[in-house]
């Protein structure tokens, strides 16, 4: 059990790409980290430095407070579950599990006892004697999991180990590894690009965004107090909706997406003091899809794009009526319950709740 | 209909043949022919320019090669060749292959010299060894050695010392012949996911054990052609005999090959030689069915 430090962390590759800049990050001893973000963002070069298989170009690495930046990655005692797994597939999946307690030099009956405990914990025991190649992905995957679990290690690497696996399978593995990993209390990287696997996983967040740390907390916070509008529209599917807001010295209220809605700015000002200081200035709004709903107000007669109906609820894609016809940006989607009630063309009237208005200067940071 | 599909299976069948004919024509003609006349040729005493008639003699030729010291010499050559020339040469390649997969920042052109020698028409690369293999205190390699063992080296004539000899036509071969089975290797190499390499360290291997049970296994099937080729190859060893040494000092290089060309050209004994080609083609086929059934078996483990 171990914690894990990433301090003014930096990763510039030969070629001249900047994977990492400045990244600080604390992972506590037993806790589930989810790094998270798009491709290209950076999460799996951190997964890789902490493993050693990259040299960082600045910073340090600690593990249990201690520099590892100088340690070879094979005395690291990290273990790591890769994307395709990454299995031997010359070795049966036994030979497999006893690999890396053979590098570690450990005698055949431990050997035989731990290879024993870990596939029964994992429910692979019947696949022992099989190769690689004779198992499904699941299985596969599971084999790849138990790899990196029978030698206990300090840290568990996972880079997005569920890619591969069709969608009924990611989710019952997913809360399978949710359950080990609490059980077993190893500290966990978890690298994902997937914002459902990190909401439900993680006991803390980390999204990146080319190469930066964009905000870190447990889920739920980063869902409800997002820090940026990248944050906002990240998380959730679909994502924040973000658009433009005016407020306005002379008015005493904010205007939404070209004056379609417009809220006082009194009561507004008293939850989001820091907001006295954008008056007059370009703002961004943002409101989750489920924020709308028909009855409330302040309302707006909106134009109806499309609706996408999954059963239970439906996503209204909808243009406000103060919007640039076109301007993509201003497309905004509200989730509504219940079946498919609109037609697109249609005009309906659609309102929110203003408690859940995400408030944004114009370079997307968070205001407060 | 059964009739209509059957014809039409059977005018399959002749488009097939008639556009496999040029190429079966010339299997034909260029190889199964005198390999037939060969082993036909084989069993009789057929000797060019001889005012003796042409005889049946069964295989009496074979029983005379085999009990003729100067063919046993060439088959024992042979083998010693194979068994030196293979492992040195699979080990060396795969030590090149391995530096050469590295990245660094000229390595292209590492390749390139290292794959070189391969171009290189084989008779060339004879004659330029012949010169350097020179005798006295004046030829490369004898300079070479005196250098490097400060003097202590008497100067030889390699291509003329029964002891040396051989080992001059094998380092030579080795030289030439590894830019390929390197070039076979690397690619081999390249083939084996970095991804795997990366979980061996992780899972606690050095460079050592990552080699051992990581690369190696991956290039078990690799590296069972490349022995098989190099063995075939090894067998059918020849140029170099031919322009360095001419298999002597006394039969101390001679080979197969070299007999066989020798006895039905030089020496006109077509029958006779003809019988020391089957006997060639007998032992390759033999290594050849031994190391399909090794590489099958290791197939069905793998």
């Amino acid at each position: 059990m171990a914690t894990v430090e990433y301090l003014h962390i930096a990763k510039t590759y030969p070629n001249g790409t900047r994977a990492l800049e400045d990244l600080n990050l604390s992972v506590e001893d037993g806790e589930m980290m989810v790094l998270v973000g798009p491709s290209g963002c950076g999460k799996s070069t951190a997964l890789r430095l902490l493993a050693g298989l990259d040299p960082s170009s600045g910073g340090e690495l600690r593990i249990d407070g201690r520099r590892v930046n100088e340690c070879a990655p094979q005395h690291r005692n990290i273990a790591m579950v890769f994307q395709n797994y990454a299995l031997y597939p010359h070795m049966t999946v036994r030979r497999n599990l006893e690999f890396p307690l053979r590098m570690m030099k450990l005698p055949g009956p431990e050997r035989s006892r731990r290879i024993e405990e870990t596939s029964r914990m994992l429910g692979i025991s019947d696949l022992l004697e099989r190769r690689p190649r004779q198992l499904s992905g699941g299985q596969r995957q599971r084999v790849a999991m138990g790899r990196a679990l029978v030698r206990k290690p300090r840290v568990f690497l996972m880079d997005e180990p569920l890619s591969n696996l069709d969608m009924k399978l990611r989710t019952r593995i997913r809360s399978e590894i949710a359950g080990l990993q609490k059980r077993l209390g190893i500290t966990t990287i978890y690298v994902t690009h997937d914002q459902v696997e990190a909401m439900t996983l993680g006991d803390r967040i980390a999204v990146l965004k080319d190469g930066r740390l964009q905000q870190c907390g447990p889920p739920q916070e980063l869902y409800d107090q997002p820090a940026n509008t990248f944050v906002g529209a990240f998380l959730g599917n679909p994502g924040m909706n973000i658009f433009h807001a005016w407020a306005g010295s002379g008015t005493a209220a904010l205007q939404l997406a070209g004056g379609s809605w417009q809220i006082p700015l009194g009561p507004l000002l008293r939850r989001k003091p820091k907001l006295a200081q954008y008056v007059g200035h370009p703002l961004l709004a943002g409101l989750r899809p489920e924020a709308f709903s028909p009855w409330q107000t302040p309302a707006a007669a909106v134009l109806i794009e499309s609706v996408e109906s999954l059963g239970h609820e439906r996503l209204v894609h909808f243009v406000p009526p103060g919007a640039t016809p076109g301007a993509k940006s201003e497309t905004l989607v509200a989730r509504l319950p219940g079946p498919q009630a609109e037609q697109p063309g249609q005009h309906i009237e659609l309102g929110f709740d203003t408690g859940q208005l995400h408030l944004f200067t114009h370079e997307g940071d968070a205001i407060v | 209909m059964p009739d209509r599909k059957s014809s039409s299976h059977a005018g399959r069948g002749l488009t097939a043949f008639l556009l496999s004919a040029p190429a079966l024509l010339g299997l034909l003609l260029f190889v199964l022919l005198p390999f037939l006349l060969a082993a036909a040729l084989s069993l009789t005493n057929l000797r060019l320019g001889s005012p003796l008639p042409l005889e049946w003699m069964g295989l009496e030729q074979y029983r005379r090669i085999l009990h003729d010291p100067t063919f046993r010499h060439a088959l024992l050559n042979n083998l010693l060749f194979v068994v030196t020339v293979v492992p040195v040469q699979t080990v060396l390649a795969l030590a090149l292959a391995v530096l050469l997969n590295q990245r660094l920042g000229a390595i292209a052109w590492f390749r390139v010299l290292f794959f070189m020698p391969v171009v290189f028409p084989l008779s060339l690369v004879a004659v330029i060894w012949v010169l350097i293999f020179a005798p006295g205190p004046d030829g490369p390699m004898n300079a070479l050695l005196e250098l490097i063992s400060f003097g202590a080296w008497t100067p030889r004539d390699f291509l003329h010392d029964e002891q040396l000899a051989l080992s001059a036509i094998m380092l030579t071969s080795i030289w030439q012949g590894t830019g390929f089975q390197m070039v076979v290797i690397l690619a081999g190499l390249q083939a084996i996911s970095a991804e795997l390499n990366e979980a061996a360290t992780i899972d606690g291997a050095g460079c050592w054990q990552r080699f051992w049970f990581v690369t190696l296994p991956q290039l078990r099937n690799t590296l069972i052609f490349v022995v098989l080729v190099t063995t075939i190859l090894a067998f059918r060893l020849f140029d170099q005999v031919q322009i360095m040494t001419q298999g002597g000092p006394h039969d101390a290089t001679t080979t197969v090959m070299f007999e066989a060309v020798q006895t039905a050209f030089s020496r006109q004994q077509i029958g006779r030689g003809a019988a020391m080609t089957v006997v060639m083609f007998l032992v390759v086929l033999l290594l050849s069915l031994l190391q399909r059934r090794i590489a099958r078996q290791q197939r069905e483990v793998s």
